[in-house]
C-alpha cells in the first residue's frame, strides 16, 4: 500500500463481504425452498428472501467495486483520495440504505419492479452517495496521473450511476416500464459494469504479471470498444415479447451475438498477460481468481448467454431454469469472482502482511468454482427440460415443476458446496493463522518456454 | 385471463379472478400454499381488469401456447 487513504478500500471490502456471506445464505434458504415449497412459508415468505438474496449481491458487487476504485485509482493517479472523509460518509450512506431496505423488505415493504424493489428513500440515499462518490474519484483522478486504466474505470462507473436515474422513472405504460428497468438492469451488467471489470482486470494484471502497460492499455480498449458495441444495442435481447416492434427481434438476436467477443477477449487478455508476464508474484491466489474470473465470465455470461440469446430459441426459453442458470454462472464469472480477486490481491497489502493463508483461499475457490458449475449444469437441464414439458408438450407450470425436484435437490447441494466455499473464503480473508507464503519457485534465468514450443 | 377465455368480459374476468381467490390454499400435497387473502371486491376487480389489460399488450406470438 502506497498511499494512506487506500485504507479507506479496507472498509468497503468489510462491508462487501459481510454483504456477501447475506446474499449466500439467503440463497441457501431458497435454494431449499425450491425443495420443500412450504419451509418458512409463513414467516419470510420465498420471495422476500430473493429479494434479500438479489439485492444484497448487487449491493455488495458494487461496494466491492467502489472499495476496488479506492484502491486503486490513487496507485493509478500517484496521490491520495481528494476526501477520505467523504468515502466514509458515502460507505455509511450506502449501509444505511441497505440495512434499510433489508428491514423493510422483512417486515414486507417494497416496491414491485423487480431488483428495484427498494423504497424510495433507498434510492435516492444510493444516489446521493453515488454522486459523492462521482465527485470523490473525479478529483482525484483529475488532479492526478491519467491512465487507460482509471479512464476506462471512470467512464463505466459514471454510465452506471447516471443510468440509475432509470430507477426513478416508472412510465404507465407497461412495456415503457419494462424497457426503462432494463436500461438499469441489462446496461449496468452487460455494458457499464463490463468497463468497470474489465479495468480492474486491467489492473490486477498489470500488477501481477509486470507486463508493460502499453499492452495491457491496447487491450483493455479493445474490449472496452467490443463491450459498448454489442452491450448497447444486445439490450435488445430483453425486448423480445414485451410488446415492443419486431425489429428488435433482429437488432438484439445480432448484436447480443456480439456480446460473446469482450468476454471471450477479457479471457484471452488474462493467459496471454500472463503468459507474457515475468514477473513472479507472490498473491498466486489473486492470479487464480483474476484467471477464474475470466474464465468463468466467458463461458457464465458469453456461451450461456448465447445459449438462449437468439430469439428463435428464446421463443420457448424464455423464463425458464435456462435463465437461472445463466443467471448465476454469468453473476459469479464476472462480477463476483472479479471483487473477490481484487479483495484477495488488496487485502494483505491493506492489512500490511504477505499474502496469508492462501492455501485456504485457494481451496474456497475451486469449492465455489465446482458448486457454482454444477449448479450451472443441473439448472441447464431442469432448464431444458422445463422448456420441452411446458412450451412444447403445454403442460402447466406446475405440473411441469412437480417433474424437477430431482434437480433442486441436487441444486440445493451445488449450492451448499458454494455456501461453505463463500465461508471458507471470508475466514481465509479475515482471519490471520500467522505467517504464510506459498513460496514462489526460483525464477529461471531462461526464458519460460512460450506456448507452442 | 387468455387461458380463461375471458379477455373480453369483465364480469367473467372477475368471477374467475373471486373464485380462485376464495379457493386458496388448494391443499394439494407437496406443493407450496398461496394464502387465503381477505380482498375486497374492488381489489378483485382491479386484479381482474390489471390482468386484462397487459393481456391486450402484442407480444409477438408469446407463449407459445395456453401454459404460458
Amino acid at each position: 500500500m502506497k498511499y494512506q487513504s487506500q485504507k479507506v478500500a479496507y472498509a468497503y471490502f468489510v462491508c462487501a463481504i459481510a454483504l456477501f456471506a447475506v446474499q449466500v445464505l439467503g440463497g441457501l434458504v431458497i435454494g431449499w425452498i425450491y425443495v420443500q415449497p412450504n419451509f418458512l412459508a409463513e414467516t419470510f415468505p420465498f420471495h422476500i428472501i430473493r429479494m434479500i438474496h438479489t439485492n444484497a449481491l448487487i449491493v455488495w458487487l458494487l461496494l466491492g467495486l467502489f472499495g476496488a476504485a479506492y484502491f486503486l485509482v490513487p496507485e493509478e493517479s500517484e496521490r491520495e483520495i481528494y476526501s477520505v472523509k467523504l468515502a466514509y460518509i458515502q460507505l455509511i450512506l450506502l449501509m444505511v440504505g441497505t440495512l434499510g431496505a433489508v428491514g423493510s423488505y422483512l417486515v414486507g415493504i417494497h416496491g414491485g419492479r423487480e431488483f428495484l424493489e427498494q423504497p424510495l428513500w433507498v434510492k435516492l440515499g444510493i444516489l446521493v452517495a453515488a454522486l459523492i462518490f462521482l465527485f470523490n474519484i473525479s478529483m482525484t483522478v483529475l488532479a492526478g496521473k491519467k491512465t487507460a486504466i482509471t479512464n476506462v474505470l471512470l467512464t463505466g462507473l459514471w454510465l452506471l450511476s447516471l443510468l440509475w436515474v432509470f430507477a426513478f422513472i416508472n412510465p404507465e405504460n407497461l412495456s415503457l416500464d419494462k424497457m426503462y428497468w432494463w436500461f438499469v438492469v441489462h446496461l449496468w451488467v452487460e455494458a457499464t459494469w463490463e468497463l468497470v471489470m474489465a479495468s480492474v482486470l486491467a489492473f490486477l494484471l498489470l500488477k501481477m504479471t509486470g507486463v508493460d502497460r502499453e499492452v495491457v492499455e491496447k487491450w483493455l480498449y479493445v474490449i472496452v470498444a467490443t463491450a459498448l458495441f454489442s452491450g448497447i444495442l444486445g439490450t435488445g435481447h430483453h425486448f423480445y415479447w414485451i410488446g415492443l416492434p419486431g425489429y428488435w427481434q433482429w437488432v438484439g438476436s445480432i448484436f447480443s451475438t456480439f456480446e460473446v467477443i469482450p468476454f471471450f477477449l477479457m479471457m484471452s487478455f488474462a493467459f496471454v498477460i500472463v503468459w507474457k508476464g515475468r514477473r513472479n508474484h507472490p498473491n498466486k491466489a489473486a492470479l487464480l481468481w483474476s484467471l477464474g474470473s475470466a474464465t468463468v465470465a466467458f463461458f457464465g455470461a458469453g456461451v450461456w448467454g448465447f445459449l438462449h440469446t437468439l430469439h428463435g430459441v428464446n421463443f420457448y426459453s424464455h423464463g425458464t431454469q435456462i435463465t437461472a442458470a445463466h443467471g448465476h454462472l454469468s453473476f459469479y464469472g464476472t462480477y463476483v469472482a472479479m471483487n473477490l480477486a481484487i479483495i484477495t490481491y488488496a487485502m494483505p497489502l491493506l492489512r500490511g502482511r504477505d499474502p496469508y493463508t492462501q492455501v485456504l483461499n485457494m481451496g474456497s475457490f475451486w469449492l465455489m468454482m465446482v458448486g457454482m458449475a454444477f449448479m450451472t449444469f443441473t439448472l441447464t437441464f431442469a432448464g431444458v427440460i422445463q422448456t420441452h414439458m411446458q412450451r412444447v408438450l403445454g403442460y402447466y407450470y406446475m405440473e411441469v415443476q412437480d417433474e424437477l425436484g430431482l434437480f433442486y435437490i441436487i441444486r440445493f447441494g451445488a449450492g451448499a458446496a458454494v455456501v461453505v466455499g463463500a465461508l471458507l473464503f471470508i475466514y481465509s480473508i479475515m482471519v490471520v493463522r500467522g505467517r504464510e507464503v506459498v513460496l514462489p519457485a526460483p525464477a529461471s534465468s531462461q526464458p519460460d518456454p512460450m506456448p507452442g514450443e | 385471463m387468455t387461458r380463461w377465455g375471458v379477455t373480453d368480459n369483465p364480469e367473467a374476468a372477475y368471477e374467475m379472478m373471486d373464485g380462485w381467490i376464495e379457493a386458496q390454499p388448494s391443499g394439494i400435497e407437496g406443493r407450496r400454499q398461496m394464502p387465503h387473502f381477505t380482498m375486497t371486491e374492488e381489489d378483485k376487480r382491479g386484479l381482474a381488469e390489471f390482468l386484462r389489460w397487459t393481456d391486450q399488450t402484442d407480444t409477438l406470438g408469446w407463449p407459445p401456447n395456453d401454459a404460458g
